[in-house]
């Protein structure tokens, strides 16, 4: 799923625009004085090769303060020496997407010559993980829930990479499309899949952080959530695309082509971002993440789902007024974390 | 589209199945005491976090 947006932009950014989006970051945190965090994720961000990589790192370095993360969201396949060195030069997080073991990752990623890509994204881990210098950089893997694969071998496969974090994202779908492996609106196979998960997490000894379910737990004994698409707490994404663009969350893209895109192109280059901040066109863009279906406002699980990800509650005849579509994957989920706060405060008595 | 639930019903929830001590149990502990822990809303949802802070696609 998405839209055909990306073939209208340039394949790099300028030095005009980086120079300017570096200016607006820097004013930004300057305004604000509350840190924020920078993600370079694509397509591949590692695409742009070292030399290019380098430039922008140190434009954004020299822009913001080390209190703002920069981080990069990479599938992990150009993570060579000399990358690395230029992620310990700046300081930059590396977050590598892998979706388990070499079976169940190989089976949606694949390169042109529709080989599995699971051996080099695990030998770029290993460069990574096998530096002193680069490892404390290696915040997590992010995988992608294959519903049919079996959640302990991916759970083992995760841990194994040496991630202090796993999180987990299930498949794009709205209520005019089903994500794959969906049956159906109301049927589980990813609230089964994670509950699953969630028993192998909580078994585990030696358990690495899990986030989403660790978001959801915290919310359920009386804490918060600390990341979009859970909960109740509003976040500030804004995408910036190579030519300057201003854009909304580009996960909107799975409802319907440029979704993501506000009815005034703003842009870097020409805006002040701070301006965009305080604009009724960002308010509007910023509300959007709290559901408005009515079957949200009266469910008792929102202040845990939070009504989930924006682009999961499409439908061409309904807009976003809708829960998401993985509503009684959340449920399910959901209930059997109630289930074990429930039993651990009975244990606490 | 496809056919949505018109009310969220209640979900009735399973009395926990797994064999496990769940108050000594490594992950509870954490998140219990971070959430014990936890400082004001603007620090907690803006304070630069390397695990955390990551985009989600």
């Amino acid at each position: 799923m998405g839209d055909e947006a990306w073939r209208a932009q340039p394949k790099l950014m300028s030095p005009l625009v980086i120079e300017k989006l570096a200016e607006a970051l820097s004013e930004q945190y300057r305004l604000q004085k509350i840190p924020f965090s920078v993600v370079l994720h694509g397509g591949e961000p590692l695409l742009l090769g070292a030399k290019r990589l380098k430039a922008l790192c140190a434009r954004l370095r020299e822009a913001l303060p080390h209190a703002c993360g920069i981080h990069l969201q990479t599938n992990g396949l150009l993570l060579t020496d000399e990358i690395i060195d230029l992620l310990v030069q700046f300081d930059v997080g590396v977050s590598v997407s892998i979706d388990g073991p070499e079976n169940v990752h190989d089976r949606f990623r694949k390169d042109h010559k529709m080989r599995g890509s699971f051996s080099r994204v695990e030998a770029g881990i290993s460069r990574l993980v096998g530096r002193s210098d680069a490892r404390p950089l290696f915040c997590g893997v992010l995988c992608v829930i294959d519903p049919e694969s079996d959640p302990a071998d991916v759970y083992a496969a995760l841990k194994a990479t040496g991630a202090p974090s796993l999180d987990f994202l299930v498949r794009d779908g709205n209520w005019d499309q089903l994500p794959f492996g969906k049956a159906s609106s109301s049927s589980t196979e990813y609230g089964e899949w994670l509950s699953r998960l969630l028993e192998i997490y909580l078994g585990d000894p030696k358990p690495p952080r899990v986030r989403i379910l660790d978001d959801m737990l915290r919310l359920l004994l009386g804490g918060h959530a600390q990341k979009e698409g859970v909960g109740t707490t509003d976040y500030g994404i804004v995408v910036i695309e190579p030519d300057g663009s201003i854009c909304k969350n580009d996960t909107l893209k799975v409802a319907y082509p440029s979704a993501d895109q506000f009815e005034y192109s703003w842009s870097v280059v020409r805006d002040s971002l701070s301006n965009f901040l305080e604009s009724e066109t960002f308010d509007g863009y910023y509300s959007q993440q709290r559901p408005v279906s009515q079957i949200c406002a009266t469910c008792p699980d929102l202040a845990i789902c939070g009504g989930g990800m924006v682009a999961h509650r499409w439908s061409a005849k309904r807009g976003f007024d809708n829960p998401t579509i993985f509503c009684a994957d959340q449920r399910h989920v959901i209930a059997k974390m109630r289930s074990v706060v429930s039993c651990l405060k009975a244990e606490a008595v | 589209m496809l056919k949505s639930p018109a009310i969220a019903p209640a979900l009735e929830f399973e009395e926990n199945t797994l064999e496990l001590d769940l108050t000594d149990n490594v992950v509870l502990k954490r998140l219990i005491e971070e959430v014990r822990e936890e400082d004001t809303p603007v620090e907690r949802t803006t304070a630069y976090n390397r695990t955390y802070h990551r985009h989600n696609r």
